[in-house]
């Protein structure tokens, strides 16, 4: 399209989850991966899910974009170190960061057992503490980079169940302004973006023609009335990415549709 | 530039109160009035230091941009409606 990312190196974690024809679309991470392309980025998806995460690279390269494929578990800081040396190895640098890769967690405070805290507080806060320290680790050496940290609306206020979703994310954004901190004197920017309800992969019944209650609901209780589409997202992550916000760090970008104005 | 912008109209109030070469650069109003013009957008200036405003937007229209002035004083209603309503 044009070249607000041009000559930049990113990594999109959670960013093969599925293909352009997918039942329920690209999530965050995909539509991100494609708007960078797009932008004249060089893509690197990773994911757990190796085969949906090769073919999505495929497609990319068949668009003509510059996409490679690698697996990654983002709890695993031995992954993150190998994949961190493979792109320095075969890209030099790390310009932009998006540590995308998260799970839902919908059980309340009675419901949720120690290995659901654990499973949920490893990938989505653990997994971006994880990026955001070896990323940085190589960005430092070239004194740049972009680090964008997708956290959520309820990072920020609580709701009737999701408790260790709540946690994690809210560990996301806190994280971030330290980080940005931290990683100031290098030039580093981190920043988080909160998404309100969002039809994605990781949330397919939001999709579903049956409009069950919830879906209604949540789709009611937006100001905009609706879920946010998957790309309104990718936009803004696009934007944190860019040298266009190149005095923005430390801070959250919400894009809910105004839930949490109310 | 490019086209995030193209066929939007758009107004920015306090605009006006610098050039392109002024001493001390352009405010937030007048970088926002390039940018959108690089994007597409048609501009309308609006300022109360009209000698200025005008003089931005000639600079803005002599760079090809699709810019206008308008007088606004934000405090007014009376000439928000002007200024809206005609």
């Amino acid at each position: 399209m044009t070249n607000r990312l041009e000559g930049k190196v990113a990594l999109i974690t959670g960013s093969g989850g599925a293909l352009f024809d997918s039942e329920f679309g690209l999530g965050f991470g995909g539509s991100s991966a494609f708007r960078f392309c797009q932008e004249g980025a060089t893509v690197i998806v990773s994911d757990i899910n190796d085969d949906t995460g090769q073919q999505f690279t495929e497609e990319l390269r068949e668009k003509g974009f510059n996409a490679h494929y690698k697996h990654l578990d983002t709890t695993n800081e031995t992954e993150w170190k190998k994949t961190i040396d493979w792109i320095e190895k075969d890209f030099g640098k790390l310009d932009i960061l998006v540590n995308n890769a998260g799970i839902a967690g919908r059980n309340d405070l009675f419901e949720t057992t120690e290995p659901d805290w654990d499973k949920v507080n490893d990938i989505n806060s653990k997994g971006c503490f994880l990026g955001t320290k070896l990323g940085g680790i190589l960005m430092r050496k070239n004194n740049f980079g972009s680090i964008i940290n997708i956290a959520s609306m309820f990072g920020i206020i609580g709701s009737k169940a999701s408790l260790p979703y709540h946690a994690s994310k809210g560990a996301v954004i806190s994280m971030s302004k330290a980080a940005a901190i931290q990683l100031a004197p290098y030039k580093i920017r981190v920043n988080s973006v909160c998404p309100g309800f969002a039809a994605t992969p990781l949330n397919p019944f939001f999709r579903t023609e049956s409009e069950s209650s919830i879906v209604v609901g949540r789709k009611e209780e937006t100001p905009l009335k609706g879920f946010v589409p998957a790309d309104q997202i990718a936009w803004g992550i696009v934007y944190l990415a860019s040298d266009e916000s190149e005095w923005v760090t430390g801070t959250e970008l919400v894009i809910d549709g105004g839930y949490t104005a109310q | 530039m490019t086209n995030r912008l193209d066929g939007k109209v758009a107004l920015i109030t306090g605009s006006g109160g610098a050039l392109f070469d002024s001493e001390f650069g352009l405010g937030f109003g007048g970088s926002s009035a390039f940018r959108f013009c690089q994007e597409g957008a048609t501009v309308i200036v609006s300022d109360i230091n009209d000698d200025i405003g005008q003089q931005f937007t000639e600079e803005l229209k002599e760079k090809g941009f699709n810019a206008h002035y308008k007088h606004l004083d934000t405090t007014n209603e009376t000439e928000w409606k002007k200024l809206l309503i005609g």
